[in-house]
């Protein structure tokens, strides 16, 4: 039984009546006998529809901001500052040239190169600290950490009964209670006297983590060493990338991958349950479209439905040809019929070469 | 250019039906839906001029139509819109015979009743693919909506429409 062929059966049987339809006819009648009017037809912006969409972008980028701001803190400062040196030092990321054109904005391949050879030295109290090996793998954080101390210093890791400087490679971020397991694994160890009669110290220390649930996200999380830091993948169950820098000169190069295709996606939606006026969540499909993706940000379009209260926009994940990926949690906000904009900012300007695959709310978005 | 008597005759014979059977889908109201169809129709008689040829005044009608049928449902007094059932029951009675066979193919038309229950948005889209036979890029044109909002909106219709008729055997 073909739905269309009973729709029509149902709606042949409506109709007009005589009566409705000689009323229409002496109103055209009567309409067509008017004079003329020359009408003058300006042709009207959908202002709402721009304001609903500036809404949205402000509402998406502010809250971005706010999360850097409230997470990073002012480590933030610090830890540009320690970029920007590792930066010139290694010449990976000049900008007094940068041009996200060229080859001068930094890809996760880089990174993973950057973390293998990193060499940042600080002197504190008589104390100098050189990370020179960060690895991270599917599960783990593994830095080298090259520690010179005052020769009447002994130092042992954290927790140790001894009497000695305690070594605290502190983790901070948010969603870290959310992990199931997690553990740092330390070894320290005295590696020698140096010529100026310090004790020259080895440090390994591991992170291991490990989520059970997609939700469990460790964002914007750093290990923090007597003032050096070293920040975590931003990472579920596994590892991605080291964020770096947020840029303050944007791009206005703009990739649009299939922009006028359409997905059917999933989302999550919000709502309260009548009898009782419970928040209740579940995962609806939506429609996206428009997917722009540039080095600085992935924005698209999506559907929200009518009446509906609140809606996710779906989560996004920019896949790397090394596997590494770029994660964005779907965006709780209150929806506005028809189109609204989604824009994630990226910490950091990414090579659209290195990129293999964009999935947003489980959708392939056929990147190539 | 004026239209003969025959030629307004004619005119409402050939598209009159369409355009409030599309309203009737939308607003579910008899009175209101014929309103509608005798305002789009002095509204096609006062642009008359901008018409070019049989298609283009179809698809004139139809998004007509469907903006006259968004205005009312902006309109304050109308968001409290009443229900189907309610309008029947309250309609007059010198349009019985009418009526009657609304009530019937409720009565026996499952598949009325979904169409019905759906959101007015849906309905406009169910209406003008399933009765229409338009293409989602004439929907999308007509309704002024990106292809993708009217796949999307199929498809919530349809789902919400399988749901409602619990699984029937309709093939969509």
């Amino acid at each position: 039984m073909f739905f269309k062929d009973e729709y029509a059966k149902a709606n042949d049987d409506i109709m007009l009546d005589n009566y409705t339809k000689e009323s229409i006819f002496h109103s055209m009648k009567k309409a067509q006998n008017k004079p003329c009017a020359v009408i003058v037809h300006h042709k009207k912006k959908n202002v709402r529809a721009y304001i609903a969409v500036a809404a949205v972008i402000v509402m998406v980028l502010s809250s971005i901001s706010i999360i850097a701001a409230n997470t990073w803190g002012e480590d933030l400062k610090e830890y540009f500052n320690w970029m920007n040196k590792n930066y010139n030092d290694y010449n990976l990321y000049d900008k007094s040239t940068a041009d996200l054109n060229s080859d001068n904005f930094l890809s996760f391949e880089q990174i993973a190169e950057f973390g293998k050879d990193i060499n940042v030295s600080e002197e504190k109290n008589n104390f100098t600290v050189t990370i020179n090996k960060i690895i991270f793998d599917n599960a783990s954080l593994y830095a080298e950490i090259d520690i010179t101390a005052p020769s009447d210093i002994n130092l042992a890791v954290l927790n140790s009964e001894d009497d000695s400087l305690a070594i605290n490679p502190m983790l901070t971020g948010d969603n870290i209670a959310g992990y199931t397991t997690s553990s740092f694994e330390n070894k320290l160890e005295k590696t020698g006297i140096n010529d100026a009669g310090q004790n020259m110290w080895k440090l390994y220390t591991r992170f291991v983590y490990y989520s059970e649930s997609s939700q469990n996200v460790l964002h914007n999380a750093s290990i923090l060493f007597n003032g050096i830091e070293a920040v975590l993948p931003d990472s579920g169950n596994e590892t991605e990338i080291l964020s770096i820098m947020l840029p303050n000169d944007i791009s206005s190069n703009v990739y649009s991958i299939n922009s006028d295709k359409d997905y059917l996606v999933t989302a999550k939606k919000n709502y309260l349950v009548e009898h009782d006026a419970d928040a209740e969540t579940d995962t609806i499909e939506t429609m996206v479209n428009n997917v722009v993706l540039t080095p600085l940000s992935i924005s698209y379009t999506q559907y929200v439905e009518w009446n509906d209260e609140f809606i996710y926009a779906p989560e996004c994940r920019i896949i790397f040809k090394d596997g590494t990926y770029l994660y964005f949690n779907g965006i709780d906000r209150s929806s506005d019929n028809g189109q609204a904009l989604i824009a994630h900012a990226f910490p950091m300007p990414i090579n659209l070469e290195n990129v293999d695959d964009v999935i947003i709310g489980g959708a392939s978005i056929d990147f190539n | 250019m004026n239209f003969t008597d025959d030629e307004l005759n004619e005119i409402i014979d050939k598209y009159g039906n369409s355009v409030y059977r599309l309203a009737f889908s939308i607003t579910k109201n008899q009175t209101d839906a014929e309103d509608i169809t005798q305002d789009v129709f002095i509204k096609f008689i006062e642009n008359r001029h901008k018409i070019e040829n049989d298609s283009h005044l179809k698809a004139w009608l139809i998004r007509v139509t469907v903006n006259h049928c968004k205005n009312l449902f902006s309109e304050y007094w109308n968001k409290n819109t009443t229900a189907l059932d309610n309008a029947i029951n309250n309609t007059s009675e010198n349009k019985c015979s009418d009526l009657d066979n609304i009530i019937k193919r409720e009565e026996h038309n499952e598949l009325n009743a979904a169409v019905t229950a759906l959101p007015a948005k849906y309905r406009t889209v169910i209406h003008l693919y399933y009765y229409e036979e338009y293409t989602i890029k004439a929907i999308s044109e007509t309704l002024n909506l990106s292809s993708g909002t009217v796949k999307w909106q199929l498809s919530r219709a349809r789902k919400l429409l399988k749901k409602s008729l619990k699984g029937g055997d309709y093939v969509f």
